[in-house]
């Protein structure tokens, strides 16, 4: 066999790609051949026949791409990224439980939403990352609405059950990270050598699924139902708040009100919820309660879940004594850095913005007092472009 | 090119395996260096690890894709080759990825050369 009939036989084999996928990879090995000085007897060795070949890359982009689009995963790197990571904490619980939920609605996506599954073709429908068995009845079909409510009564320990493949995959992607919650550095925290852990997804993922969800549902046209279900089940766990800001989240309320009856999907989907109404009503009092950032820690709600509130402000100061903000915030930057967390500057002056571990801030100029004595440093509130 | 090991004249590769994160880390500094192209990089990754081809082109597609690397193609000797570049954010994520590894390293040699931080 000659090199040209080696790449002739792996174009042939390529069936399950399509163009734009095939040309870059036969340009890759086109360049691998006439780079090489192996003999062909070599090259096999080193690449193995042209169909192993081509397998090789079929599990290798397939594993890629799984791990890239879903609804599951764009549900998980929207709202765990920045949320406290210790296992059994509410917040987790109700995520835990919508991401089962996710799989569910994922797998009827693929198929038809109005057909009935069995637990076997959701689960292989989710490239087995998920065992629907422990929602029972393994043979039977069922419709969207049944899984659901299935969804909404299993417990939370088969949910945790169930989504630990799917979050262990993720680690292992390097999707999602566990860091030291950027909370340790706050000034009280420190003083305390608290420790606490937090999620952080990957930026580029996050950035890319961000973006497209949010146009796609404040623009005009009716979104896919990908971005639906999305939505839905973001605004369960009160997490539209973090995603768009005022004025957007006017938009988003009118485009709901908008789309509820003309979109099949929608209107079953928001008929159903995962999460118990108690558990929704807390999650929702609480973060409209940690929306409003002056709010004095120690009231209400917030005075239950004190970690919740004082993350969305977390002051900070400088290893020095200064009282500058434009001397203080590098300082400051470079103590975030050294713990771990992606932190860049994006935009300076009197209050500037931050970036840190996907989320952004703003850094306003604070004294607080502490200690009997007068502190300067910066206290980051969380800030929606 | 300088490889790790030889055995009998024969380049060896390391025993330990390289994961996907540590090839990209490998990638991107390599190129920071020196823009490169494909036949180069897994020449020189294969000094360290049995790396796959199979194994090397998602890798480099995904940098392409998420905006760390960008390609040209140039002439020599009446091939092209398509060279890769480092982007800005490439740079970012360099700079995270070594510090990281440094991160890594330390930890690893805590444990067995037994030393105490």
């Amino acid at each position: 066999m000659t090199k040209q009939e080696y790449l002739q036989m792996m174009e042939e084999s390529l069936t399950k790609f399509s163009k734009e996928e095939t040309a870059p990879m036969m340009e890759y090995f086109r360049e691998y051949m006439a780079e090489t000085n192996l003999e062909m007897e070599e090259i096999l060795r080193e690449l193995g026949s042209p169909e192993e070949l081509v397998k090789d890359l079929t599990v290798a982009l397939a594993e890629e791409n799984s791990a890239n689009q879903s609804l599951p995963m764009d549900f998980a790197l929207l709202a765990l990224n920045g949320m406290d990571s210790e296992e059994g904490s509410f917040f987790l619980k109700a995520v835990y439980r919508s991401l089962v939920a996710a799989f569910v609605v994922e797998a009827f996506l693929q198929k038809e939403t109005s057909r009935a599954l069995s637990a076997d073709e959701i689960s292989a429908l989710n490239g087995d990352l998920f065992a629907p068995e422990f929602l029972g009845a393994k043979e039977k079909n069922h419709t969207l609405p049944e899984w659901l409510s299935k969804v909404k009564r299993v417990s939370n320990k088969k949910i945790r059950a169930m989504v630990r493949p799917f979050m262990e995959k993720m680690q292992q992607r390097g999707k999602l990270d566990v860091i030291h919650s950027l909370l340790e550095n706050d000034l009280y925290y420190e003083e305390e050598a608290f420790e606490m852990t937090e999620f952080r997804v990957e930026k580029i993922a996050y950035q890319r699924i961000l973006i497209e969800f949010k146009k796609d549902w404040l623009e005009k046209g009716m979104p896919s139902n990908r971005t639906i279900a999305l939505y839905w089940l973001l605004e369960q766990n009160g997490l539209l708040g973090r995603l768009f800001n005022a004025e957007e989240q006017a938009i988003c309320a009118e485009q709901k009100a908008k789309r509820y009856h003309k979109n099949d999907l929608a209107k079953m989907l928001w008929k159903e919820t995962v999460l118990s109404p108690i558990v929704r009503l807390a999650k929702d009092s609480m973060l409209k309660k940690v929306g409003f950032f002056q709010t004095a820690v120690g009231i209400g709600l917030a005075f239950s879940f004190p970690f919740l509130a004082k993350k969305e402000a977390i002051f900070i100061v400088g290893e020095n004594w200064i009282s500058k903000t434009e001397e203080v915030l590098p300082e400051i930057v470079g103590k975030i850095r050294r713990k771990g967390h992606h932190c860049l500057i994006l935009r300076k002056g009197k209050v500037p913005l931050v970036e840190i571990d996907n989320v952004l801030y703003e850094a306003i100029p604070h004294i607080r007092t502490f200690r009997y004595s007068s502190v300067f440093g910066l206290q980051f509130r969380r800030y929606v472009m | 090119m300088v490889c790790l090991r030889f055995n009998s004249g024969k380049e060896v590769a390391l025993y330990y395996p390289l994961p996907a994160v540590m090839i990209e880390f490998l990638i991107l500094a390599m190129v920071q260096r020196e823009d490169s192209y494909g036949y180069e990089i897994s020449q020189r990754l294969k000094c360290i690890a049995n790396l796959k081809e199979a194994t090397l082109y998602p890798i480099l597609k995904k940098l392409v894709d998420s905006g760390f690397l960008t390609t040209y193609q140039q002439e020599y000797q009446g091939r092209t080759r398509k060279y890769y570049q480092i982007t800005p954010s490439g740079n970012e994520q360099l700079v995270f990825l070594s510090l990281e590894w440094e991160e890594y390293k330390k930890g690893i040699d805590n444990i067995w050369k037994g030393e105490v931080e």
